[in-house]
C-alpha cells in the first residue's frame, strides 16, 4: 500500500468525519481512453513550411534503423476515493518514464520513473486536515470551479492529466539536459509539451496517435487521411495550442485498406528548426522501422510503436491497482 | 542465510500459491531448471522447493501478431526485442516451521546451497548416522550430496531399491553398483550382496576397475573412458571410494558335461575364481513344488516326496529286504527300483499306504530331474553351494543363472532365497543384512502373466524381507509392467532415462509433463529419485562405478572353450595339486567305469580338499569291469574269458 493511501486512511480513521463518505468497488480510470473520451473534435489552423509549400504526400523511402534509443511516457490512475460533504476527493497516480533500447535491442530504465500521488479536490469547498498527504487544489485561482459533483469531478481529472504532463516534461528536460547531442533521439509519446527553446536542436520527436484536432480545411485533409503507407505530409507549424511551437508532419505507418481513414496515421512533431525540415524523410524511415513488433493486444496498435507500449506496461506494473486502493479503503467503510 | 537470490514469488488470482506449490519468476541468467532446488525465504519462514514446471512467454498475444509484424519474414529482425519472463512452479519439499501451514508468501527466491539441500530434503535429520550418499545434485556448479537413509533403505523403517530405465545405457546396472559401493563404504552394520546375473555378463567383472590406467590392459576405444577431474571430484564429494567391488565371489552351475562351467567367466585366469554350484538330493527335494509341474505334485505325490524327504534321504531303510542308505539320486532311484521289486514280489498294490501309480509317477519325475536340470542338480552326493552361515561383509555373492532354462532359474532363486531367510531367521548366515540384485523383472516379476514360484519369491522379499533383514534391489525397464505390490514395496525408487510409453501409463501422472520431459532425456549418469525423505523426486548425478562391464570383461578375459574332460579334470585337479599330470589323469579316465563317474570323482575331490588330491580322485573312481590297479613291478591280473552260456558278462568280476 502507498503511503499516501496509509496515510489518508489514518487520518480519516482519527478524525471519524461524518461528512466523509468513502467510495470503493469503483474501477481506475486510466491514461489516455479517458482523456481522449473527454477531448471534443475541434479545427485549427497550420502553416505549411514544406520547401515546396505543400501539404502533399512525400514518398520517405525504405524504413531504415534509426537513432530512436530512448523512449518517453507517462501515465495516470485516477479515481474518486471519498465525497466530502458530496464534493469528490480523487486519488490520482501520476507517473513518467524514459526507457532505452541497449544494443541488445531489449528494453531497460533509463532512470527511476518520475511517479506524483495526490489527492485532486477543492480546497475551498473540502475541509479536510490532511496532514502528510500530497494534494492539489482543482480550482483555478482566476475562475473556482462550480458546486456540481461532475464538475468539480472535471476538473480534478484535468488536474491530474496536467499533473502527469508536468512529469513528462520533467523526465524529458532532465534526458536533455543529460544527453550528448548528436547520439541517441528520444521518442516521446505525444506531443511535445515542454519548452525546449534552450536547445537548438533537441534530438526529439513526439508521436502523436489521436486526431482531434483537424489543422487543415477537409480538401487538404483528404490528401493527408488518403496517404499512403510509406508516405508523409508537408511539414507544417500547427497552430491554435497553447504549447511551444513546433514543426509537424503526418506519417501512414500501415496500410488503412478497409481499414479506418485514421488507421496507421500518426503525427510527428519535432524541435521546429531547419534540421527537423532537411531530416522530416530520415526521421520518418526511422519510425517505420519501429512498426515490428507489433504493439498489439493494444487497442492502438496501428499507431503505437512498441517501445512506448513497453513504456506503458513498465508503468502499470508499478501503479496501484484497484485492489490496493479498495484494500486501504475497505476498513475505512465500516 | 548467504544465498544467491535468483527470483521472486509470484502469485496471481489465476495462478495462486498454495501450501504446496509456488510460482516464481527467475532471472535470465539463473541457472534454473526442472528439478532445481530453491528456497522462498522471509524473516521467520523458510519454504524449500524443487522445480517441477516452467514456462516461458512475452507480451506476444498471438503467433500471427510476430506474423504479421515480420511481414510474413522469419528472418526479419524487429528494432525491439519483447521482454521474455521465465516463470517456474515448485513443489513444496518443506516448510521451516512446519506448523502453520499455510500457502507460501510472496519472497525473494534463492538457489539452495549444500545447507539448504540437506534442509529440502530433510537429510539433516539423519545424514551423519544413517546417511548413504546416493549422488549429487548439481545446483549451478555447485555440487551438493544428496542421502538415502540407510534405515529406509536396508531396514527397518522401510526398505527395497527399484530402479527403472530404458536399456542400453548402463544407468540401471551402474547404479546399483554406486548405491552397493557407497552401502559398503558408509553403512554402519555388517551387509553383504547376493546379485543374480540373469544377463550376459552384466556382473561378472564387479572386481576389476573399470578404467585400466596408462600402460594397463588393453587400451582399445570400446572399453570405457577414464574417470575425468569431475568424475573423481563427485566420487571425493560422496566419501566413496574409486575402486571395484573388494571381495566378490562368483558360482555358477555346471554345464550339462558337469565338467564346465556354464558362465561367460571362464577364462584360465578367472575360472577358478568361480565356484560351481550343484545340487544334491537333500538340496532340492524341499523344492519339488518349484522344479516339479504344478499337475504332478498332487496331494498323493506330495505326501510320498515328504515320506521320502522325511523318512528315507539320509536314512538306512530296508525296502525288499535290502538295506539301502539314500544319499543322492542314485541311491534313490534304486530305492524306488527296491520298493517297486518288493509291491511286485508280492503283488501288492499299495506300498506304506502310498499306491503303486504314485510311486511309479513320484519315481519318474524325480528320477528325471537330475537329467533336466543336469548341471543344476547332481545325480551322485556331489554338492557345491553357497556359504551359508559364514557369508561374509561387505562380499558380493555373484550367482550367475543367465544361461540357465527359466524353470531351472526358478528353483535357484527360490532356493538361494528361502536359504537366506532361513538363516537370516536364525541369525545364522554370518550377517545381519543381505541385499539380493534381481535385474529384468519385467520377466521375473511380471504384473500379469502365470504366477511363478520366483514371482512368489520376490513378492515375499518385498513384503516380509526388511524383517529379516533381507532387501531387495531391483530392476527393469517398464515399471508399470513389474507386479505392483513389489514396486509398491519398494521405500526408494530410483528413474534412470524413460520411455515416453512408459510414462504415458497410469503410474507417472504424480509426476508433472516438464518432469516427464525431462525423465525422458536424461543423459548417462543422471537419476531421478524417489525416497521415503524427500517430498518430491529429485534428480541426481552420479559417478561411473569403476567397475569392469561385462562387454569389456569379456573383451579383457574372452571365455574360453568347453572343455574335452580329460583336460577339464587336470586344470580343475592340478589346481590342488600342481604335481599332477596329464598321463595320470588319462590313465584313471580310461580306467573308469564311465565319464560320469569321472566327473563325480572329480567333483568329490575338488568338495574332499583333501591332502593327496590325486590319490583321492584315484580311489574315488569306481574301476571299469576287469581293471584293477596295478602297482609298480607287479603283473595285470589275467581277464577272465567270456563264457556263452552265460547271459551277464559282468556277472562273474
Amino acid at each position: 500500500m502507498s503511503e499516501l493511501l496509509r496515510n489518508l486512511a489514518a487520518c480519516i480513521r482519527e478524525r471519524a468525519d461524518p461528512r466523509v463518505h468513502v467510495v470503493t468497488g469503483l474501477e481506475l480510470a486510466e491514461d489516455e481512453p479517458t482523456a481522449l473520451a473527454a477531448a471534443t473534435p475541434h479545427v485549427a489552423g497550420a502553416e505549411v513550411v514544406e520547401p515546396s509549400g505543400k501539404i502533399d504526400p512525400v514518398p520517405v523511402g525504405d524504413p531504415e534503423p534509426g537513432r530512436f534509443g530512448c523512449f518517453m511516457d507517462g501515465m495516470e490512475r485516477q479515481r474518486v476515493v471519498l465525497y466530502f460533504s458530496a464534493v469528490p476527493v480523487v486519488y490520482g497516480y501520476t507517473a513518467a518514464v524514459i526507457r532505452t533500447r541497449g544494443p541488445d535491442r531489449r528494453m531497460r530504465t533509463h532512470a527511476p520513473p518520475a511517479v506524483r500521488e495526490a489527492l485532486f479536490y477543492s480546497r475551498r469547498l473540502v475541509d479536510l486536515q490532511l496532514d502528510g498527504i500530497d494534494s492539489i487544489d482543482t480550482d483555478d485561482e482566476e475562475k473556482p470551479v462550480e458546486e456540481h459533483p461532475m464538475i468539480l469531478l472535471d476538473a480534478a481529472r484535468k488536474k491530474v492529466s496536467g499533473a502527469r504532463e508536468r512529469l513528462e516534461r520533467g523526465v524529458t528536460s532532465e534526458w536533455l539536459a543529460a544527453s550528448d547531442e548528436g547520439k541517441d533521439w528520444l521518442l516521446v509519446d505525444g506531443s511535445l509539451t515542454g519548452d525546449y527553446d534552450q536547445y537548438a536542436e533537441p534530438n526529439m520527436v513526439g508521436v502523436v496517435k489521436s486526431h482531434q484536432t483537424q489543422y487543415f480545411p477537409m480538401e487538404e485533409q483528404r490528401k493527408i487521411l488518403g496517404l499512403p503507407v510509406g508516405q508523409r505530409s508537408g511539414v507544417f507549424i500547427p497552430r491554435g495550442r497553447r504549447r511551444p511551437e513546433v514543426y509537424s508532419w503526418y506519417l501512414r505507418l500501415r496500410s488503412n485498406e478497409g481499414q479506418d481513414v485514421h488507421f496507421g496515421l500518426v503525427r510527428i512533431e519535432a524541435a521546429k528548426c531547419e534540421r527537423t525540415l532537411a531530416r522530416a524523410d530520415e526521421i520518418s524511415r526511422w519510425l517505420l522501422a519501429e512498426r515490428s513488433p507489433l504493439s498489439l493486444p493494444d487497442a492502438r496498435w496501428d499507431r503505437m510503436i512498441y517501445p512506448i507500449r513497453d513504456c506503458e506496461q513498465y508503468l502499470r506494473s508499478l501503479a496501484p491497482s484497484r485492489t490496493m486502493l479498495d484494500a486501504a479503503l475497505l476498513r475505512l467503510t465500516r | 542465510m548467504e544465498l544467491k537470490q535468483i527470483g521472486r514469488v509470484v502469485a496471481t488470482e489465476a495462478k495462486p500459491t498454495t501450501a504446496y506449490t509456488f510460482n516464481f519468476w527467475a532471472s535470465d541468467d539463473a541457472k534454473v531448471g526442472i528439478g532445481t532446488l530453491v528456497v522462498a525465504s522471509k524473516p521467520g519462514l523458510e519454504v524449500y522447493g524443487v522445480v517441477v514446471e516452467g514456462f516461458g512467454f512475452t507480451d506476444l498475444g498471438s503467433a500471427l501478431h510476430d506474423y504479421i509484424g515480420s511481414e510474413g519474414d522469419p528472418g526479419a529482425e524487429s528494432m525491439t526485442i519483447r521482454p521474455e519472463v521465465k516463470c517456474y512452479t515448485a513443489a513444496v519439499l518443506r516448510v521451516d516451521p512446519e506448523e502453520p501451514l499455510q500457502p507460501v508468501p510472496v519472497a525473494p527466491v534463492y538457489l539452495a546451497d549444500d545447507l539448504a539441500v540437506g534442509k529440502a530434503l530433510r537429510m539433516d535429520a539423519f545424514q551423519d548416522r544413517t546417511g548413504i550418499p546416493v549422488g549429487l545434485y548439481q545446483n549451478g556448479d555447485l555440487l551438493s550430496p544428496v542421502y538415502l537413509d540407510s534405515e529406509f533403505l536396508l531396514g527397518p523403517e522401510a526398505a527395497h531399491l527399484n530402479i527403472t530405465g530404458v536399456s542400453g545405457l548402463a544407468t540401471k546396472t551402474s547404479s546399483i553398483e554406486f548405491v552397493l559401493l557407497s552401502i559398503f563404504e558408509h553403512f554402519r552394520e555388517d551387509v553383504a550382496v547376493v546379485c543374480f546375473n540373469v544377463k550376459g555378463s552384466d556382473m561378472l567383472f564387479l572386481d576389476f576397475p573399470a578404467f585400466a590406467r596408462e600402460g594397463e590392459g588393453p587400451a582399445e576405444p570400446a572399453f570405457q573412458q577414464s574417470l575425468d577431474d569431475r568424475e573423481r571430484e563427485m566420487y571425493a564429494r560422496l566419501r566413496v571410494q574409486c575402486e571395484p567391488f573388494r571381495s566378490v565371489k562368483y558360482y555358477a552351475p555346471f554345464k550339462s558335461d558337469r565338467v564346465n562351467l556354464n558362465t561367460l567367466r571362464t577364462h584360465p585366469d578367472l575360472v577358478g575364481s568361480v565356484t560351481p554350484m550343484s545340487w544334491g538330493l537333500k538340496d532340492i527335494l524341499q523344492y519339488t513344488e518349484v522344479v516339479l509341474n504344478r499337475d504332478d505334485v498332487d496331494a498323493k505325490s506330495d505326501a510320498l516326496i515328504q515320506y521320502i524327504n522325511q523318512r528315507v534321504v539320509d536314512q538306512t531303510s530296508e525296502p525288499n529286504g535290502q538295506s539301502i542308505t539314500v544319499r543322492n539320486f542314485q541311491d534313490l532311484n534304486r530305492w524306488f527300483d527296491l520298493v517297486l521289486q518288493e509291491m511286485e514280489q508280492s503283488n501288492r498294490s499299495e506300498w506304506k499306504t502310498h499306491h503303486y501309480a504314485t510311486i511309479r509317477k513320484v519315481y519318474n519325475r524325480l528320477s528325471n530331474l537330475s537329467t533336466r536340470y543336469q548341471g543344476l542338480i547332481s545325480p551322485d552326493e556331489f554338492a557345491s553351494d553357497l556359504p551359508w552361515g559364514e557369508f561374509e561383509d561387505r562380499t558380493v555373492y555373484v550367482v550367475d543363472v543367465a544361461n540357465l532354462e527359466p524353470q531351472a532359474q526358478d528353483l535357484v532363486f527360490t532356493r538361494i532365497v528361502s536359504q537366506l531367510r532361513q538363516h537370516l531367521e536364525t541369525g545364522k548366515l554370518g550377517v545381519k543384512h543381505v541385499i539380493v540384485v534381481v535385474d529384468e523383472l519385467n520377466k521375473y516379476a511380471p504384473s500379469d502373466g502365470p504366477d511363478t514360484y520366483l514371482r512368489q519369491t520376490l513378492l515375499d522379499i518385498s513384503e516380509r524381507g526388511r524383517y529379516l533383514g533381507m532387501v531387495l534391489f531391483s530392476a527393469q525397464q517398464f515399471r508399470s509392467q513389474v507386479h505392483k505390490r513389489i514396486v509398491g514395496n519398494s521405500a526408494t525408487c530410483i528413474y534412470g532415462r524413460m520411455d515416453m510409453d512408459e510414462l504415458a501409463t497410469p503410474g507417472y501422472q504424480v509426476l508433472t509433463s516438464a518432469t516427464k520431459e525431462k525423465l525422458a532425456t536424461l543423459s548417462k549418469g543422471q537419476l531421478m529419485i524417489r525416497h521415503p525423505h524427500f517430498a518430491q523426486p529429485i534428480f541426481v548425478k552420479f559417478p561411473r562405478p569403476n567397475v569392469m562391464r561385462g562387454p569389456d570383461g569379456i573383451k579383457m578375459f574372452p571365455p574360453a572353450e568347453d572343455l574335452p574332460l580329460e583336460e577339464a579334470v587336470w586344470r580343475n585337479l592340478s589346481r590342488l595339486d600342481q604335481s599332477l599330470s596329464r598321463n595320470e589323469v588319462k590313465d584313471v579316465v580310461a580306467a573308469a567305469s564311465d565319464p560320469q563317474e569321472i566327473v563325480r570323482a572329480m567333483n568329490m575331490t575338488l568338495q574332499k580338499n583333501s591332502d593327496d588330491p590325486t590319490g583321492y580322485f584315484r580311489r574315488a573312481v569306481r574301476k571299469k569291469a576287469g581293471v584293477v590297479n596295478v602297482g609298480p613291478g607287479e603283473q595285470p591280473m589275467a581277464v577272465p574269458g567270456l563264457d556263452s552260456t552265460t547271459t551277464d558278462p559282468f556277472e562273474r568280476i
